[in-house]
């Protein structure tokens, strides 16, 4: 059995080890400075997010984002479950959990990704926008609309980027405007 | 879709830059046991992203990585013995691997001819214990994890078996919840149907033929391991980085790791979400890594340039060929 605390000191320690001159990381301006605490812990203490934490809580996911691993989350602020409707109160079910728990795996990559690496990322790209998996087993597309920074999932459902990102010693949570799943329009 | 993870073959990976200095940060992941010859190839600038922690593999550094057996989790640190060197300082650049045979023959782990060779980096090769008859990668759920019958609720009723009608499931609150894809899964023939944290499949005689259990349903802390799925046997190095524990302790579907109690098989934790992404050196990166996203704490270390670029999945950090886009090396984040 892991022992969280090891986990979390280990995080901790990736987070405090020298990362200051890498071209990716300078400036991002995108954030603040780096959190000493894991992804969890900081989206737990977000504003605007306890959907998410309470989701990754209630489904026993906390853990994963207060290990070594590294993640970014692409979180959807309370309001853009509200958003959603009848969608959103289903949602909130704790017996719809692996609904809930299916649609956040889309809001998750692999990594750890600041706004500011994909800025350069879509700057650089040929049609100006770039793609990344997500754990929910589809890809997601970042293009620039302005300032901003939008995501795209497969089912065409979008988000902004709103809010700094939450950098974290072990990830990254990235405030969003909306849900990255497409409800179905009622007939 | 998620993709099956194919087992690799060999990887060659390049132990920390900072596996020599190990530079005080002291998590202990380190060089306890750094006996050996590996100490002193790890020399120079590293730059902190290993925080020492490579010294603990580099310490046992004695190794020749063709003979190492998988699953050992010792791996085997190669002395760079430089036979040629190419103009990159240390001469690991040419060090031809030749070929690392697995029990599949497969893959040839080579580098050296690809540019940003490190001067502090140590090489090594990992035999990919993938093949040591874990078949952790074989047990997804994407293709094969449906379950022969049906869940243990439903066949218990009577008549056992029998789609649960319309009391639950469908396309409720604008989503389609029979739908594979809404679960991320791979869309096959047939029916499914949602009920009660299955996605459930409809037999040829309309009865439930298959099913499979979902995370944040059946697949939830406190519940039965479904012993359809075996356990499976990964790499050590997953074993250290994911923090899993012995064997017996885990289990592996659809792309997510959870800690078992060893004893009643119920679930006690999840351990970590996977891409389920296939990798493997000499091949061309999967698609949907179009953005930096190495951890923080490697980030001086393993930077883009006009020779490699570097990304993150599952545990690894890949170094790509940034115009092939061919997996040049993949890179133990050790802890």
């Amino acid at each position: 059995m892991i022992r969280p605390a090891l986990v979390a000191a280990l995080a901790m320690a990736l987070a405090t080890a020298a990362c200051s001159g890498g071209d990716q990381t300078a400036a991002d301006g995108d954030s603040a400075a780096v959190s000493n605490d894991t992804l969890a812990a900081v989206v737990k203490d977000a504003h605007g997010l306890s959907m998410v934490s309470t989701a990754l809580g209630d489904a026993g996911l906390a853990p994963v984002f207060d290990s070594a691993a590294s993640y970014t989350i692409l979180a959807p602020q309370d309001a853009a479950f509200d958003a959603l409707g009848d969608a959103g109160k289903g949602l909130r079910d704790a017996a719809q959990r692996p609904a809930l728990v299916a649609v956040l795996r889309d809001h998750v990559v692999p990594g750890y990704l600041t706004p500011d690496d994909i800025s350069k990322a879509i700057e650089l790209a040929d049609g100006k926008k770039v793609t990344m998996r997500s754990m929910g087993g589809h890809m997601l597309t970042f293009t620039a609309d302005g300032d901003a920074i939008v995501v795209t999932n497969e089912d065409g459902s979008r988000a902004r980027f709103a809010g700094d990102a939450l950098r974290a010693s072990n990830g990254v949570a990235i405030p969003i405007d909306a849900v990255l799943r497409q409800a179905e329009t009622p007939a | 879709m998620r993709k099956i993870l194919a087992a690799a073959a060999a990887i060659v990976f390049i132990a920390g830059a900072a596996s020599a200095q190990g530079n005080g940060h002291g998590n202990g992941g380190g060089g306890g046991n750094g006996r050996g010859g590996g100490g002193e190839m790890a020399q120079g600038g590293g730059n902190g992203g290993g925080q020492g922690r490579g010294n603990s593999d580099g310490g046992r550094g004695n190794g020749r990585s063709a003979d190492r057996g998988n699953g050992s989790g010792m791996v085997s640190p190669v002395r760079a013995e430089a036979p040629r060197g190419n103009g990159n300082g240390n001469g690991r650049g040419n060090r031809d691997m030749d070929r690392v045979n697995d029990d599949r023959g497969q893959d040839i782990a080579r580098r050296g001819e690809r540019g940003r060779d490190r001067d502090d980096d140590t090489v090594r090769i990992v035999r990919d214990v993938r093949d040591d008859g874990g078949r952790w990668t074989d047990a997804t759920f994407r293709n094969n994890g449906l379950i022969d019958g049906c869940p243990p609720g439903l066949a218990k009723k009577s008549p056992a078996c029998v789609p649960p009608g319309l009391a639950r499931g469908g396309d409720r609150d604008g989503y389609d919840w029979n739908d594979p894809d809404f679960w991320g899964l791979r869309s096959g023939d047939g029916r499914y149907y949602y009920d009660d944290g299955y996605l459930l499949r409809y037999g040829p005689d309309g009865r439930i033929g298959s099913y499979i259990p979902l995370l944040g349903g059946a697949l939830s802390i406190g519940n039965p391991w479904p012993s359809y799925y075996q356990p499976v046997q990964m790499p050590d190095y997953y074993q250290r980085y994911y923090g899993l524990g012995p064997n017996d302790s885990y289990r592996y579907a659809d792309d997510v790791i959870y800690r078992v109690d060893p004893q009643t098989d119920l679930i006690t934790s999840i351990a970590a979400l996977l891409t389920g992404d296939q990798f493997s050196v000499g091949q061309r990166m999967p698609l949907g890594y179009d953005v930096y996203n190495v951890p923080y704490g490697y980030r001086d270390q393993y930077v883009d340039g006009p020779d490699a670029d570097y990304r993150y999945s599952d545990g690894y950090v890949y170094q790509v060929d940034p115009k092939t886009q061919l997996i040049q090396a993949a890179i133990e984040l050790l802890l």
